[in-house]
């Protein structure tokens, strides 16, 4: 007899207009296995998995089916997918802080009432039950806001598995483990591996290949929505995974790797010494002028702890910062402004730019009172900007909020590219932007280095960083663990040593 | 805020299309034409005694307090913060004005200069607590501007001093020119001032910067902290004139007078907001918030309104100014319920 995988995908696509960012994916995750679901950003993994969850609008000829039941896609909906068993835990717990570890857990599952009254007592008892099926050990009565990542991330489990019967259910984890430490990972994931030797079905998410190879059971290696590699626990090796993520094109290193500063005159090197804050552990780095040099590492290892230090965004640190002959004072941004360094954040939406103010205000914002009360200067700049980084709508009265992700980029860069800046710190400046603003950032920072600026640059893209980068240093845990240069720099080093 | 960003980019969709000029109207003029509206009806209803010079004259000179204590609330609103204490000012600074002249005997610019500081000192204080202590802005200056008003009862007894109030601050506030009593033209002045800071110099930028995002202000190397701080101080001074104004008009300080305008002022704000340049908080939306406000209530008054309606009136036109301007955002929603 042919038994079905629990959860069983065939033809699936996803289509955002003419963009096709899955491409009949087939996907088979049997009762009592981990698959495991692997690619680099904007590979299709969010995309499956939304779509799976019903958010994502399946194309025609896709079919879905849950223990065997099919699912068509207008069945496909957060609430029937539920009804049919299947949960995610996803990175960010979405816990409600104000309440206690009991009620969340009641919020998601339901209240012991009497009378319409909530039996705290019984609850309180339930939860311990629930708790301890698990073996998790947190007090029910605690707020949600104490819990450290590693409670939240088992609570968000206890909350997902907590009203299906693990023999029937689909569990997703959407990079479940990517904000926890090593141990919290493996403490996480050996109860998830127990629920699976249980029947648990289990896909998951994740960047990290050591837990893959610790509790996969199969891979699919997805690579611009197109599944590329298959690997079952015998035949994983990381290196080939890696390579299957990357591609081969992006392999070879290419141009930008010369050091040519031609403002040597004026042009300052930045020296780190000693640099300790909440995550960053005595980083030493030097940089001349005119190099692209590349942050990489793994989330909370240090790599945008570093930049943001930099920036003056992390209060805490402690070091010592030289640009030139001058002291960087790092307690606010108006100290490394002050030296023309310049940062670029990761997160757009709030630190990116001022949403009802118009492109141009918001390109000629820093150090506005350089433009005076004219405002002809400052419109001259703005539109100058506009046509240099192919801003569009070409429209500086347009309201900043309601350009693309790319466009909203280009703003930003062009408003430091006003300033000339000595030092431009970028944080994963290409998420989330298209193709071209990719490229413009790109040649405007090679630009801007040949002209004998310091480029520091952390990216979720490693063959960007190979591309372009005289060197790569690695952050793990807060310290400077690895540089890559010369024939080192390359797509695969970066990937492994972020990812692995 | 999500209104103002929504206000702004529907602003740019409205310029296109010649099918969105209902919209358009409504969206940037809509105080100006209820305004409008109202002197129509009302002249019409009551032409003897509304449309004349007399009662033009009274309007403005009426409001001067009003809108200047507007233009205080506008202020710190621009920046992203409330200040609730502005209202309590005003009555403080009347009072302790006319308890330092009429009562103690000092001369008058003494009072007045007193009265000022006194305004920007409490200013520094709610500043304080907000952009340096990170004290809720709502929280901080309600406690503040309790604390005043309690202040205001013990400085003047809880009497209304009227006694011995010297000629000075009559004649600041209602000297006639060309037919305004001068407290008007004061306040005309101010508005000009602060229209010319927040709108042409580098200081507005930023405050309106620091208003639209606290985060990216920092970012960008703006004093977020200095430049909060400095809008309640303003602020204060500005309430405080706004009582010596007052003080001037009247003859007499109230201490319980201030808190009456404090909501209204905050509805001229934000109805002011509509208008002009919608989706920021503007100074002239908010004056000719204030002058629609003053000419609905002077027309129902003239009516035979009693005096009870013009709160009323105010929280009213507050509602539908915002609904007016918001009418695209509603009529595609009711469309979408069909």
């Amino acid at each position: 007899m042919v038994v079905a995988s629990r959860l069983s995908v065939r033809s699936l696509s996803v289509r955002f207009g003419t963009h096709l960012a899955l491409d009949s994916l087939d996907l088979d995750v049997p009762a009592g296995k981990i698959v495991a679901l692997l690619g680099a950003n904007g590979s299709g993994k969010s995309t499956t998995v939304k779509a799976l969850i019903g958010i994502n609008p399946i194309s025609s000829g896709g079919r879905v089916s849950v223990g065997g039941v099919a699912l068509t896609s207008d069945a496909l909906d957060p609430i029937t997918t539920r009804k049919r068993g299947i949960r995610v835990v996803h990175q960010e717990a979405p816990l409600i802080a104000d309440l206690t570890v009991a009620e969340a857990i009641a919020v998601n599952l339901g209240f012991p009432t009497v009378g319409g009254f909530i039996r705290w007592k019984e609850l309180s008892k339930t939860t311990l039950r629930r708790l301890g099926e698990f073996g998790v050990d947190i007090d029910p009565s605690r707020l949600c806001r104490s819990l450290n990542p590693s409670e939240r991330a088992l609570l968000s489990l206890v909350i997902a598995l907590g009203d299906i019967e693990v023999d029937s259910a689909v569990l997703i984890l959407d990079e479940a483990t990517a904000s926890l430490s090593t141990a919290d990972a493996t403490r996480f994931l050996d109860h998830v591996r127990d629920a699976a030797d249980r029947g648990l079905a289990v896909l998951m998410v994740t960047h990290r290949l050591p837990e893959v190879r610790q509790y996969c059971d199969e891979m699919v290696v997805l690579r611009d929505g197109v599944t590329v590699a298959r690997f079952d626990s015998e035949s994983f090796d990381e290196r080939v995974v890696v390579h299957a993520m990357v591609g081969e094109a992006a392999q070879t290193r290419s141009d930008g790797h010369e050091v040519s500063p031609s403002r040597s005159t004026q042009a300052r090197g930045l020296d780190i010494q000693q640099l300790s804050g909440e995550v960053l552990q005595d980083v030493a780095l030097s940089v001349q002028p005119g190099e692209i040099v590349g942050i990489a590492g793994r989330p909370g290892g240090g790599a945008a702890e570093l930049l943001r230090a930099l920036a003056g965004l992390e209060p805490g640190a402690r070091g010592r910062v030289t640009l030139g002959e001058f002291d960087l004072d790092l307690r606010s941004p108006r100290g490394p402004l002050g030296q023309s360094v310049c940062f670029i954040s990761a997160d757009r939406l709030n630190e990116g730019g001022i949403a009802q103010m118009t492109v141009a205000e918001n390109l000629t914002l820093p150090k506005t009172e350089r433009y005076g009360m004219g405002l002809a200067r400052a419109n001259r700049d703005a539109d100058r900007m506009i046509a240099q980084l192919d801003i569009r709508p070409s429209a500086r009265e347009a309201p900043f909020g309601k350009l693309s992700g790319g466009n909203q980029q280009k703003v930003i860069l062009g408003r430091w590219l006003l300033l000339d800046p000595d030092v431009l710190l970028l944080d994963d400046p290409t998420v989330g932007v298209d193709p071209h603003t990719r490229e413009v950032i790109f040649s405007t920072i090679t630009t801007l280095a040949h002209s004998g600026a310091i480029i520091l640059i952390r990216s979720s893209e490693p063959e960007q960083l190979a591309r372009h980068c005289t060197r790569v240093v690695v952050l793990r845990d807060g310290r400077l663990t690895q540089e890559f240069i010369g024939a080192d720099l390359n797509t695969e080093k970066i990937s492994l040593a972020t990812f692995a | 805020m999500t209104d103002r960003h929504g206000a702004a980019s529907a602003r740019a969709a409205n310029d296109r299309g010649f099918g969105n000029a209902l919209n358009g109207l409504l969206r940037h003029h809509i105080i100006l034409l209820l305004i409008v509206a109202l002197i129509i009806v009302f002249s019409i209803l009551e032409p003897r005694t509304f449309p004349t010079l007399a009662n033009f004259h009274g309007i403005v000179l009426g409001q001067a307090v009003s809108a200047l204590l507007a233009l205080a609330v506008l202020l710190v609103v621009v920046t992203g913060e409330f200040d609730l204490s502005v209202g309590y000012i005003l009555g403080f600074s009347a009072v302790l004005g006319a308890a330092l002249t009429g009562v103690t005997g000092l001369p008058a610019l003494v009072g007045f200069g007193a009265s000022l500081i006194a305004g920007g000192v409490i200013g520094l204080l709610s500043g304080t607590l907000t952009a340096r202590l990170g004290v809720n802005s709502l929280i901080a200056t309600l406690g503040v501007g309790l604390a005043v008003s309690g202040l205001s009862v013990g400085v003047s007894g809880g009497q209304i001093l009227s006694t011995n109030i010297p000629r000075f601050f009559a004649t600041m506030a209602r000297t006639p020119i060309l037919g305004f009593g001068s407290a008007a033209w004061i306040v005309l002045v101010i508005a000009v001032v602060m229209y010319v800071v927040l709108t042409k110099t580098p200081v507005g930028r930023k405050l309106y910067a620091t208003g639209g995002s606290e985060q990216v202000a920092r970012l960008v190397g703006i004093r977020v902290r200095l430049l909060k701080t400095m809008a309640f101080v303003i602020a204060g001074v500005l309430a405080a004139l706004a009582g010596s104004l007052q003080l001037g008009l009247s003859g007499a300080a109230n201490p319980s007078f201030g808190s009456n305008l404090l909501l209204p002022a905050f509805a001229a704000v934000f109805l002011g907001s509509t208008t002009v340049r919608p989706g920021f908080f503007n100074v002239w939306g908010t004056i000719l918030a204030i002058i629609l406000l003053a000419v609905g209530f002077s027309g129902l008054s003239l009516a035979g309104a009693p005096f009870w309606m013009e709160p009323v009136f105010d929280g009213v036109a507050l509602i539908v100014g915002v609904l007016l301007s918001r009418w695209n955002v509603i009529s595609a929603r009711m469309k979408k319920g069909k």
